[in-house]
Formats: C-alpha cells, structure tokens, sequence
C-alpha cells in the first residue's frame, strides 16, 4: 500500500476499505454508501480505479495499492492535487480523494483526454457540493500541467 | 472599502482547508476513534403507525460484545414531538431501540435478537387525505387544528389588500395545482457523533452538523444538563445541505455513552440516510391568479399543504413559503395560507432553498403559464410586474432593493440566446424538440423578518507576529465560510490570507453561532468578522499613529503593513506595532506578553436592512418526444452576489445548486410505497442524483451590485441557484413540445402520458 508492505490478519467478511481505515489508519478512503454507488472509497488496485468498499481485503493480496494518502511526494504534491486545490474543486472533500484517485487512473493512460473522456472517467463519484464543473476543470488543468513536464 | 483598492476580498483564492483534504488527512467525525470506544445501532421501526406493546431486550444484551440496550423504558425522552425513543412509532425507520457494543457486526446482529410486539395502527401517507376528519391522528397531544385531522395549528394567513376585491377586478382568473416531491439531501457523509464521558460528568460529543450550538442546546435539554458541562467539536463536515442540524439520535449516543461508561459512535448508514434526515417536504399548491388583459396583476393567492412526516419539523416551511408570493412581484391584494400537515412519512425539514424551492416552482410555473396564455413573453412579462426599487414589500414593511433584478434577467437571457429561441418549438433528429425556459428566485439572506434574525459573532486574538487567530460560531461545511471570513479578516487588518487561522468549531472555545441556514453566514458572521477586524485595527492604529507622530484617521493597512495614506512609503510593519506595543523585555521567552491582551477584539453584527439576493435562470432542453426522456443541454445562471467575497467559491456554491437543483427537475424522488409508508429507493441506484456525465453545460454570470446590507458589499448566495431551476426546466420543457407539468419531478412517464392527453 502507497509503497509499503503490510501483513494484516482479515476476515473473510472484511472490505479493503475497512482493512485501509481501520487496520492501517488510512482514513483518505471514505465509506459513503459501502454499496459500491458513490464511488467515495476509490483507491487503485494495480492501476485500476476499484471501489474499496465492495473488495474483499483478501483479492488484495499481493496487489499494489494506491490511495490518496500515496500520492504526493513528501511535500510535493501531485499535479491533480494541486489543481484540485487551485480551481476551487474542493467544497466538503468527502469525494475528493475518490475522485482524484479515478482521474489519476485516467490521466495515468491518457495524458490527452477530452472533457468528455475526463467525465466519463469520474462518472463514478459522486459529488453533491460543486456540480463537478470545477474537478473537471481541475483534472483537465493537471492533464496541460502533467503534458508539459510537470512532475508524474 | 472605495479608500483603498482590495488586495484579499474578491479574490478567488484557494480554501484554506483544501490542502488536507486534497491530501487525504483531514480528518472527518467519521473518521476518528477513541480508546475503547462502542459501536452504536438502531433498531428502526417496520411499520408506518403503531403502538409499542412489548419490547425484549434481554436476549440482545446477553449476546457477546453487547454492552446496553436502550428502549423507550429508560429513553422516554421527549423534545417537541419528538422522543428519543417513544413507545408509539410513526413512520417507517422511526427509532425503537439502540445498541452499543463492541462491534458494528454485535450491534447489528444484537438488533436482530430485540423482541418487539406492535400494535399496528391505521396510517395515512398523504397531507391532504390527513387533513380529513376520518383520518387517523398520529400526535393527539399537539395542538391540532379541529375536525382537520393532523393539520397542525397553527394556520399561517397573511398578505396584504383583499384578493377577493382583487379577483374580482381581474379580466382574467387562472386557477392552478402543484406538486413538490420528497426530495433527500445526499450529503455524502453520512450523520455520524462521538460521545464520551469525563470522569467528571462532562459530555464531550464530536460530530458532522451544521449547527454545533443547536446540538448543543439538544443534548442539554435531552441530558437535562447545563451547557458547560457539554462539549460539541464539529470536525470538518462532509456536506450539511440543511440536513444536520442536530437529531434526537444525537441524545441516543450520549446516553448510550453514559450507561456504558465508554465513548460510542452512531453512525448512519445510507439507507438511514435516505429515510431519517428530514427531507425537503412533499407539498401541494393550490394557486389562483387574478390579472388585467395586460398583464397587471390584481390578486395571487397560494394555499401550501406541507407534509411535515411523523415530526413538526417542516412546520417553517408552512410559516415562511408566502415570502415568495409577496416579495418577487408587485400586486396590491395578496393573500398566503400555509397549512403543516403530519402523516406517517420521512420527517420533513430544512434543505437548501429552505421555504423558497417547492413554492418557486408552482408560482414560477404559474406565471409562464399566465404570461403565454395572456400572448407575454415571460421576461416580459416579469420585468412588467417585478417589484421596483424603492417599493414596500409588504412581508416586512421594508423597501425592496431589487437592483440587479433586471441584470440578472438580461444578461441570462442574452447568454442563453432568449428572443432568438423561445417560441420555436425546434425540432431536431426527427423526434427531439428543443426549447427554452426560465424562472427567476429571491430568497432569504439572512432573513425578510426581524424575528429570524440571529446575528453572527466573530473574535480575533492577534499574535505578537500580527498573525491572527479567528474564531466564529458558524461551521464550515465545504461552503467554504471559513476561507471567505479569513479574507474579511485578512482584507480589513491588512494581513494575507495565510497570516490568518480559523479553527473549525469547539462550544467550548468557539463564541455562539445560530446555524448555517438561511445563506446568512456570510453577512452576518461575516459582518461580525469585519466588525471584529475594525476594532483590532483600530487598537494598532492608535499605536502605529504615536509610532509615526500621524493622527490614527491619516493611516492605512495593507500587506502586513501600516503606513501613511498620503505618504506610502513612511510605514510600519504590523508585527513591529504589536512588538513595540509589549513591554520591553530581557528575556526572549516573555516578548509576547503584553501583545496577548493589548490587541485583539470581538464583535456582534447584525445587518441594517434587508436586501434579499435576487437571481434568473434560464434552461434549454430537449425533449424525446417517443422516450419523453428530457435532457438538459445548457443552464445560464445569473445572480445578484452583491459583491463575491471569493470568485471560486461563490461559483462552486452556484454550480453546486444546478446539480441538487437539475436533479430535483428531472430525477431525485424520494419515493414511498403507498400501502405501507416504506420508502422504496433508499441508494443511491434508485434515488438518482446527477453524475458528471449527466451536468449540462452551465454557465454562471456573477452580477455584482455592492449591496449596502452586505460585508464589503456581498449578498448571500448558498441556496440561490436551488430555486428556480425546476420552473425554468419545466417552462423549457413547454416550450419544447407545449404541454406543463405540474408535478415534479418531470419524468419520462408524465411527459409521455401529457404528450398523449394533449
């Protein structure tokens, strides 16, 4: 997990979401329906934008995950973290890091996507506060950032 | 403010708490544990009506990890008409018990061991069915009005003139029902609280609420205990919407806390979500319009059946609503009668547009409707009647200051394309149509009433570096209210924005502050901000002029610095006035002393005069006529901000309500089974809120007209962009393929069935 191995003992029954928060104290991963329809518990497995709340923590086993919290560098923050704060794309934050971590799986395959692409890459998490118009601007604003060298 | 030009207000600068979040650290109620802390849950009632005859909970607290149980028997609590457990329940999902224990999975499965016998009892789901003399009285104890059923008293009557003499002068009368669905906030975190008990009998309870003194006050009078033995912390909030202004469940947890003798946390799950946090109220509308052949208005009357649910807290609703019949438009005879109703349904409460969104919409729809049949163009129509400048509103007695009424109408209809489209009934790919539409919205901000009026309060201590320390009573919940009083603050005193902190709210350290309600944060907290800042100025002018051998009124402040208005460079640095201002001292640890108590003020504000926000919208849609699918192409809001404090978030606050507001036209319906009182989409697969790939385009126009009521000229603009989105979607909707629907949301299935009938 964000680069270091954890042996954790699970039930059966748990979530990866419940093994993050509860287990490793990493509470950047937010719970908001556990029914996989908010999308607010995004983390990446492999990659991969997976919703944390319907994973068992065992088929993470092995796997690399990423969360909010793995993505800046020390003080150094990602592109799409600093754009998120910039454009005002951040009202109560309980979808942000969800939200950040799909557009990172986005833009981690194209660094070129359109504005429809980009919504259609966070059509999964819902945001009640901004009416998406600023986190899209935001991951569109990361994307020419990432594009023209900036870091990641 | 026209003295010096603005360096911090009017900015749009990033939030002072978007770093943590953007990082995945702030930390969230939810998201916080104590040392052997209790899992809490409820058990929720699955009957609409009925009586509690036994209840059993002796086999639940014998199962392992169980530490109580609490029933009516030890929790006959009651506040209003409401307790914190009751030995009747009056909807699905009331509370009938709770468990803590030390475990989410104990607690539930404890719930399942509760042996309940109910007596079921008639129930009624509809206010107007509820208003019949048969019908079933679910408060016998609460003032009811006689041979009305569960019509509250009391009645709200008021208006101005006499619309009988009215109608009577019209050529023409319009008669007219409306309809408002339930519709559920959605904050995307859901309600959760931490109680934990000292040794000492303090109640410490952290929690996710808009209003941390209301809670406060809840949990004293349901403890029955003195407020400075309560402690409320309200962590960073994930969205409030008006949902979280304190609940009885709040109550539940400490007292679950207190049998236990261990912290416990309640939290809510989606489902509980959906169903116990006092959605925006079903409500009926019954209108009648008196007007001349020109369109002049003689005589509008309106009757609002409320459905408050099982508690009264949608009774405001009822009380507040003729606000918009009166305020928007000029009409010599008015009248308003607002009926509260209780049925066995989800409680009714305050949300976004609080008042102001479901009467928008019947009275908005009204007049698109009158203006057409009368051959007026809508604007027209409504820059003929909208209330002038300098006119009484007769609500409150008040001169109306409507400028930016008419921009806000222009400049939205320009952007939108108004004379070019409207009317045209385009057709495109065969079967879609397209149209256009608008409505316009007044609201509160902070009230149109004096006896609504809370005012805000704000104090600032000054360290010995001039950075400051704010502390208000209103909470941040993603608004972003803290960010916009630390650029008052930052504005007046002449400091930057990151000289100054604002701690999120603790009753113990934090002054009194109302709710966040109302969109009266900003000018009246925010008011008590500047008014907080003025006084600290003027304590470090005072020593800045005997500094600078200037009188105090010749000085100025700005980028940290204090300095001669007509000579800019003789100045001095605000944390040297404040160093100056201390004793000297030989030692380095004591430096700082006498700025502690030399510099820093608090202050109260209330605003002058009322000068409500005023905005338009207009919607352009298309509709499949085979589907009667409608999909929103472009939403043009234009609103009077008065003066935006912070570009960013004023626009994020406006964005925010077309995606509550597109959902309330089209989609949101929180819908109950009509046998049983159940609601049948508690998720968010069945409730449907917009996703990103479902926003229109949306354009914003910020019209700025410095309201003289206003902190450096703002308005406040939280709820605005709620209310009239549906009218004007639904005006569009006519204006595509000629039929009205009267009753939201506009679905695919009414659509179809008036393009049918028509």
């Amino acid at each position: 997990v964000n680069g270091e191995i954890h042996e954790v003992r699970v039930k059966p029954y748990w979530t990866l979401l419940r093994v993050l928060r509860n287990e490793l104290g990493l509470t950047g991963a937010k719970l908001g329906c556990g029914r996989g329809e908010c999308g607010a518990c995004t983390v990446l497995m492999d990659g991969k934008p997976i919703l944390s709340c319907l994973t068992l923590a065992a088929r993470a086993e092995g796997k690399k995950i990423v969360t909010i919290e793995g993505l800046a560098e020390g003080l150094k923050l990602h592109p799409l973290q600093e754009a998120f704060i910039k454009n005002g794309a951040i009202q109560c934050g309980f979808c942000t890091s969800g939200m950040i971590l799909s557009a990172k799986a986005l833009l981690d395959r194209n660094l070129n996507p359109t504005e429809e692409e980009v919504r259609e890459a966070l059509s999964g998490n819902l945001c009640r506060c901004t009416g998406y118009v600023k986190p899209v601007k935001a991951v569109l604003e990361a994307a020419e950032i990432m594009r023209k060298g900036g870091s990641r | 403010v026209s003295e010096k030009e603005l360096s911090v207000v009017g900015k749009p600068l990033p939030k002072i708490d978007a770093y943590e979040k953007a990082v995945g650290k702030a930390r969230y109620t939810v998201d916080l544990n104590l040392p052997g802390m209790l899992h809490a849950k409820i058990l929720r009632s699955p009957y609409a009506h009925a009586r509690i005859l036994k209840i059993d909970t002796s086999k639940a607290e014998r199962l392992p990890g169980v530490k109580a149980v609490l029933s009516h028997k030890e929790a006959r609590i009651i506040l209003g008409d409401e307790a914190v457990l009751d030995d009747k329940v009056r909807y699905v999902g009331d509370k009938v018990a709770a468990v803590a224990a030390t475990s989410e999975e104990a607690a539930e499965e404890a719930l399942e061991l509760i042996e309940v016998k109910y007596e079921v009892l008639p129930a009624v789901f509809d206010p107007e069915e509820a208003m019949k003399p048969e019908a079933p009285i679910i408060h016998p104890d609460v003032p009811l009005v006689k041979g009305k059923g569960n019509l509250r008293d009391p009645v709200f009557d008021y208006g101005v003139g006499d619309v009988e003499k009215g109608f009577k002068e019209a050529d023409y009368v319009f008669e007219n029902r409306y309809t408002t669905q339930r519709q559920a906030h959605c904050c995307l975190e859901p309600d959760v609280g931490i109680a934990s008990w000292d040794p000492s009998g303090k109640l410490t309870y952290w929690t996710s609420v808009q209003g941390a003194f209301i809670v406060r006050g809840i949990l004293a009078r349901g403890l029955n205990m003195p407020e400075n033995m309560i402690r409320v912390i309200v962590p960073p909030v994930g969205g409030g919407f008006g949902a979280k202004y304190g609940r009885l469940e709040d109550v539940l947890c400490a007292l679950l806390a207190k049998k236990t003798g261990r912290p416990v946390k309640l939290e809510c799950s989606r489902e509980e979500e959906f169903v116990t946090t006092r959605v925006r109220s079903y409500s009926v509308f019954w209108t009648k319009t008196g007007v001349k052949k020109d369109g002049t208005f003689t005589a509008r009357y309106v009757r609002a059946i409320i459905d408050m649910g099982a508690y009264a807290y949608g009774i405001y609703m009822a009380q507040r609503a003729g606000a918009w019949l009166i305020t928007p438009y000029s009409c010599p005879n008015c009248r308003y009668e607002g009926y509260a109703v209780y049925t066995n349904t989800p409680s009714s409460g305050a949300f976004r547009g609080f008042s102001s969104v479901p009467i928008h919409f019947a009275l908005e729809s009204e007049i698109n409707r009158i203006a057409e049949e009368l051959g007026i163009d809508p604007l027209e129509f409504r820059m003929k009647n909208r209330r002038k400048t300098g006119e009484i509103n007769p609500y409150n007695n008040v001169p109306i200051d409507a400028k930016g009424f008419d921009e806000c109408m222009v400049k939205g209809a320009e952007r939108i394309g108004w004379r070019r489209k409207r009317g045209r009934r385009e057709k495109v790919e065969g079967v879609k149509r397209r149209g256009v539409g608008m409505a316009i919205s007044v609201h509160f901000a902070p009230a149109l009433h004096p006896d609504m009026l809370v005012p805000g309060v704000a104090e600032i201590n000054v360290n010995a570096d001039g950075t400051i320390h704010l502390l208000i009573g209103v909470t941040d919940i993603g608004q972003g209210i803290n960010t916009t009083c630390a650029q008052i603050a930052a504005e007046e005193l002449g400091v930057r924005l990151e000289d100054v902190t604002v701690s999120n709210i603790d009753t113990d350290v934090n002054p009194w502050g109302w709710l966040v309600a109302a969109s009266s944060t900003l000018m009246q907290t925010g008011g008590a901000v500047r008014a907080a800042a003025a006084k600290v100025k003027k304590q470090l002018f005072e020593h800045a002029a005997k500094m600078l051998e200037v009188p105090p009124e010749e000085l100025e402040a700005k980028d940290r610095r204090i300095y001669v208005k007509k000579e800019s460079e003789r100045g001095i640095e605000i944390s040297d006035v404040i160093r100056q201002a201390g004793a000297p001292s030989i030692s380095p640890y004591f430096v700082d002393a006498k700025a502690a108590y030399t510099f820093g003020a608090k202050a109260t504000y209330t605003v002058p005069m009322y000068i409500p926000p005023w905005g338009a919208q207009f919607a352009e849609i298309e509709v499949d006529t085979e589907t009667g699918q409608v999909k929103v192409l472009r939403l043009v809001a234009a609103h009077d901000v008065g003066k935006a404090i912070n570009v960013s978030i004023v626009e994020g606050q406006i964005e925010g309500s077309l995606q509550n507001s597109i959902g309330y036209a089209l989609t949101e319906e929180l819908m109950l089974d009509k046998t049983t009182g159940q609601v049948l989409n508690p998720d968010f697969l069945d409730y449907k809120i917009l996703h990103t790939t479902d926003m229109p385009k949306i354009d914003v126009i910020l019209v700025e007209t410095n309201s003289p009521a206003g902190v450096f000229g703002a308005k406040g603009v939280g709820e605005m962009g709620h209310i009239p989105t549906a009218a004007a979607i639904a005006d569009a909707v006519y204006d595509a393929v000629g039929v009205r629907i009267k009753e939201l949301p506009l679905t695919p299935e009414k659509i179809l069935k008036a393009l049918r009938e028509r």
